[in-house]
């Protein structure tokens, strides 16, 4: 479920990207969830047609997706539904970053395809050359095939999920958590949402494949949830919304961006900026490397597992970087050690690269800050305490591991609490005063944290929009009359909006640490 | 000890006007709790005696100097008095301990006990609980001796201020001669000491991060971030 501002910023997004509409339809379905065109019609209080042609927009970039579930009473009786990715949403927020690692790594000619891809969210291979032919006046077919290659080799462009599969729709009956007879884990059931991803996704095999072939027919050979051509439309088609649902089934393949490739190189650049700043340059050479090896694989993104890379290998990235070419094996092996990386048991040239602790490393530094700032030293000591304990620690215990004051000790840990922070439990005493308990709920404290920083973001967007609104007037004075005051107004201008765009750029680095993990 | 403040109650009978029985009760009881000594209204609630009875009692019980008022440590916000026998010297749980005096945190003790763990710790890169614990007793800086449990206090709230970093020995370069495993510490990276968690976060750095009244800051309220004095603060850039 979006948080209250998360709900926010995605509509204004969308607000602003694609008009008030799609942001209205979008809105509704992330208050409500997944809906019908019915049940978005009764919401919105919209025409039908306008709902339509939302969605058809939404779809096309990527920020709605469309499946077909059968309904209850007979397999013949299906209906479209549809649901929103915010993750996608956010993603159109971070569209300079990954125009800029492009630009970086493949070169001009690669970025001007991603930006069509950003732009319109879905496009052929066709649409991709007619797009580049209509840009440049001196267009050479094999340029842009050899950048689409790049594009697709280096795993920056996807092919497009499968047109609506149908479902079957998950019996009530069900338990939503079962346990495994013999190990004892806890398997959580899968959502409607994340089987109707999984079954539109493309085979991995297919994803990153420029091979055009017929995809409903390749799909279909593995999964037998969805219907071929033929078949559907044998099917008694209830909701005049059906079309959405199968918007790419009769025309060729068409290509969007990979958030998910991104995603990992925007996580790859905050862990490596943490180290830099908090233990060394070295050290962050070290981490790049490492994390350069393990993009090479395939663990990337499940940041459960723990790499085990030889430090030769690490040693033999780590001098392909800039400021690597000097170290040594025993600088790499300390810089190891100083990022918390353990040897094997097995193998004492193999060091275990623990992802998920660089990320909660940056994720800590983030959130210390902020109670470093907002309510000041003696405060950063308690929440670091508790945060380290993971456990209820008592009032007087606290003050006597921090050194702070009982009293002072007593009022921050309210206003923590008071706030949000900070989780709270009276034991009572056989008389007063009772005694209470405090821990930091990690789960809870990380979602009113990152609702916090989507309030952020938004807030810097809202302030981006009225900064333009105050000097309307003279930004539209053509440059050679900008002199004295005016010139003054508008450089003044754009070191204001310079401002709070890096601001938002480096909010957003934060925003992704903590949203997807 | 108790026998022998008692005696020496007795002993003050002859002389001066006995006790009366609730002063006699109310001594018996603040007696029986030796160093931990005991607060008036708990004597109000063991005895159930009135506020005016147990005042009059203990003024009268502290002017024959059979029982003495102890500042103990402030617990849950309120400071504390304390109720001991004339004799007894109150315990840590009661003081404080030896980080306390007179009730408050000896902040000039700690903040010099500190600066002495961080100059070791500089000097030899890192360091164990023990050898600091060492160091500090030679240095003499404190007139008693700091126990080890207490050094370990120290050194827990100089890593959670990040004046300090807990590591694990690797026994090998710095760690060479210390054990595989133990605890250590040394200096932060980042600002040898003095950073403190200086390194500001994304979220801290703009107005939002730090500001107290974010819970009803609204797009179109009183509070909004077209009319956010904070951001006209961090945007008032002069050219």
């Amino acid at each position: 479920m979006v948080s209250p501002h998360g709900i926010l910023l995605a509509a204004h997004v969308i607000s602003s990207l694609y008009g008030d509409l799609c942001s209205k339809v979008c809105e509704c379905l992330l208050r409500k969830g997944t809906l019908k065109l019915d049940e978005i019609f009764k919401s919105t209080e919209l025409s039908k047609e306008n709902i339509f042609n939302c969605l058809r927009v939404l779809i096309h970039q990527n920020c709605v997706h469309a499946f077909q579930l059968e309904q209850e009473g007979g397999k013949a009786l299906k209906s479209t539904h549809y649901m929103v990715i915010f993750d996608n949403i956010m993603h159109k927020l971070r569209a300079t970053k990954f125009m800029q690692i492009v630009s970086e790594e493949l070169g001009e000619d690669c970025q001007g395809i991603l930006v069509g891809l950003i732009q319109h969210g879905r496009l052929s291979f066709d649409q991709i050359i007619d797009r580049e032919k209509q840009k440049t006046g001196s267009f050479d077919d094999q340029v842009v095939h050899d950048s689409f290659r790049r594009l697709l080799s280096a795993r920056f462009i996807e092919r497009c999920p499968l047109p609506g599969p149908l479902l079957t729709p998950p019996t009530d009956d069900a338990p939503a958590k079962k346990r495994g007879a013999k190990s004892g884990e806890i398997t959580e059931r899968k959502t409607i949402e994340q089987l109707a991803l999984e079954a539109a996704a493309p085979s991995e095999s297919m994803r990153f494949s420029m091979d055009t072939g017929d995809i409903s027919g390749e799909k279909g050979e593995e999964s037998t949830n969805i219907p071929t051509v033929g078949q559907k439309r044998k099917n008694v088609v209830l909701d005049s919304d059906d079309e959405l649902s199968d918007v790419n089934r009769k025309i060729e393949v068409l290509w969007r961006v990979n958030f998910e490739e991104f995603l990992w190189r925007l996580i790859h650049k905050a862990c490596i900026s943490h180290v830099k700043t908090s233990i060394n340059n070295e050290a962050s050479i070290v981490l790049s490397a490492a994390l350069d090896l393990i993009g090479q694989s395939e663990t990337r993104l499940n940041a459960e597992n723990s790499p085990n890379l030889s430090i030769n290998d690490i040693y033999e990235e780590v001098i392909k970087k800039e400021g690597g070419v000097g170290m040594d094996l025993d600088r790499v092996q300390t810089s190891l050690e100083q990022l918390g990386c353990e040897t094997l048991a097995t193998d004492m040239e193999s060091y275990s690269i623990d992802i998920k602790s660089f990320i909660q490393m940056a994720q800590n530094q983030e959130v210390e800050s902020m109670v470093l700032k907002r309510y000041g030293k003696e405060a950063y000591k308690i929440f670091r305490l508790l945060s380290r304990a993971g456990r209820l620690v008592e009032t007087d215990k606290i003050s006597d591991i921090t050194f702070v004051e009982k009293k002072e000790t007593t009022k921050i840990l309210f206003q923590l609490w008071k706030d949000g922070y900070l989780h709270m439990e009276s034991m009572a005493a056989t008389r007063p005063p009772s005694f209470h308990l405090w821990k930091v709920d990690q789960k809870r404290f990380q979602a009113k944290f990152l609702d916090e920083m989507y309030h952020a973001v938004l807030n810097l967007k809202l302030r981006i929009t009225h900064e333009q609104d105050q000097r309307k007037e003279v930004l539209q004075i053509p440059k050679d009359k900008l002199v004295g005051e005016l010139r003054n107004k508008v450089m003044l201008y754009r070191i204001v909006r310079a401002t709070l765009e890096r601001s938002l750029m480096d909010l957003d680095d934060a925003v992704v640490l903590f949203h997807h993990f | 000890m108790n026998r022998a403040v008692v005696a020496a109650g007795k002993r003050k009978r002859g002389s001066e006007p006995p006790l009366t029985r609730d002063e006699q009760q109310i001594l018996d009881l603040i007696l029986s709790k030796e160093s931990s000594g005991i607060q008036p209204r708990e004597i109000k609630y063991q005895l159930k005696l009135p506020d005016p009875v147990i005042t009059k009692a203990s003024k009268a019980l502290l002017a024959k100097n059979l029982i003495k008022e102890v500042k103990g440590v402030q617990r849950g916000g309120a400071a504390r008095k304390i109720f001991m026998g004339f004799n007894f010297t109150p315990s840590d749980v009661v003081s404080g301990g030896i980080w306390y005096d007179n009730g408050k945190i000896d902040t000039e003790f700690v903040n010099g006990l500190k600066m002495l763990c961080l100059s070791m710790v500089r000097k030899s890169k890192v360091a164990t609980l023990e050898g600091l614990h060492k160091f500090v007793n030679d240095a003499k800086v404190a007139k008693v001796e700091i126990p080890k449990p207490q050094m370990d206090e120290l050194l827990t709230s100089m890593v959670l201020e990040k004046e300090l970093l807990e590591v694990k020995s690797t026994g090998m370069g710095v760690f060479c001669g210390i054990r595989i495993g133990e605890t250590c510490y040394k200096l932060p990276a980042a600002g040898r000491g003095q950073a403190k968690g200086s390194i500001t976060g994304a979220f801290a750095s703009i107005p939002c991060g730090v500001c107290p009244r974010i819970d009803v800051c609204t797009p179109d309220g009183v509070i909004s971030p077209t009319t956010c004095v904070y951001f006209s603060q961090w945007l008032d850039i002069k050219l």
